[in-house]
């Protein structure tokens, strides 16, 4: 991709991954997610799952799983909050960039 | 090297950092190698390039979970330090989504310097207010004036009545027809009259002391918050 993906998205795509699940969801399998809209190292994306946990957006816990307790991200109320704003943001940012693209005046 | 030797790598590479964030580093890579099986170790620590990389990216995370944020792309993370000062990078998000956070850092100098800006203000702010203020008790005059005059049609017609009954009287002799007429607008007059009284009487008392007493609170409350505030 020749876009490069700013922090701030990354926190929503991430956001946007995890609260499709319900029930929770794991650190491989987000990165699996994550990984089919944009390219991205394996190993990008445990800083952004523990700021978004330090920040109270996502919360942990450990789930029995095969033997072994995997550890589950779930997205928290605020979370959701931040996840809604950057989804507005989203739209209106990505709005304006397609019209201009597709020529049209932003002053009418 | 497999997934052992990485493991045992990117602990001795993580020994300066605090033992809860080590942990769980260490744990989300081990999470992850379980998860990803045993037939995708290799693919995994090739994706993950080496404890080196792994372990410089865990510590800047840990170090600028506040402030300046990096960049991720397809070559992976770059902070703003190594960054090429040419690109233009995606933060319109990062400024405004964090505007709570902002205030949060703003620390004593900024708040005051808010409150100054605020004594700054007032010389315009004051007047905007007291016209504001102004504005809302003109319309209230303008709504119970209306009511007044409501209540003052009523009276009006309760006395256009009465006249029209007393005229009706020499008319019955001339014509009763003419008189009987005059009779029922007489009883219309002062039926619709007494209504309108009743109802402009009815409104003024149930409305005004509401509002009134909403406008006291409104400018209470203006009053209160500014003395908190300064």
């Amino acid at each position: 991709m020749v876009f490069n993906t700013g922090a701030a998205l990354l926190d929503a795509i991430v956001l946007a991954v995890v609260s499709r699940e319900p029930e929770g969801t794991y650190g491989y399998k987000i990165t699996q997610d994550v990984r089919q809209v944009i390219e991205l190292s394996e190993s990008t994306l445990y800083p952004v799952l523990r700021r978004l946990q330090k920040d109270g957006c996502l919360e942990v816990y450990d789930r029995e799983c095969a033997g072994r307790n995997r550890r589950y991200y779930k997205v928290t109320e605020q979370g959701n909050a931040q996840l809604n704003l950057y989804k507005s943001e989203w739209k209106v940012y990505s709005q304006k960039i397609s019209f201009m693209f597709e020529g049209g005046d932003l002053h009418e | 090297m497999n997934r052992a030797e990485f493991m045992e790598k990117l602990r001795a590479l993580l020994a300066d950092v605090e033992d809860g964030e080590r942990e769980e580093a260490l744990n989300y890579y081990e999470d992850y190698f379980d998860d990803a099986g045993i037939e995708n170790e290799q693919q995994v620590i090739e994706s993950l390039e080496s404890p080196e990389k792994v372990a410089k990216i865990i510590k800047e995370g840990l170090s600028d979970s506040e402030g300046e944020q990096g960049e991720f792309s397809e070559t992976g993370f770059s902070g703003y330090g190594d960054r090429d000062k040419e690109e233009v990078g995606y933060h319109g998000v990062s400024e405004k989504g964090k505007i709570s956070d902002r205030i949060k850092g703003l620390g004593t100098a900024g708040i005051v310097l808010i409150l100054i800006l605020a004594i700054f203000a007032l010389p315009i702010l004051g007047p905007v207010i007291i016209g504001i203020v102004s504005a809302v008790f003109g319309i209230l005059i303008a709504v119970a004036a209306v009511l007044f005059t409501v209540a003052i049609v009523g009276i009006a017609l309760v006395c256009a009545g009465a006249a029209t009954f007393v005229a009706g009287f020499p008319a019955v002799l001339v014509s009763p027809a003419v008189g009987i007429l005059l009779f029922g607008l007489a009883l219309l007059f002062v039926g619709i009259g007494i209504l309108l009284t009743i109802l402009g009487i009815w409104v003024v008392w149930k409305l005004v002391p509401p509002m009134i007493r909403w406008i006291v609170r409104k400018i209470q409350n203006i009053f209160a918050k500014r003395r908190n505030s300064l």
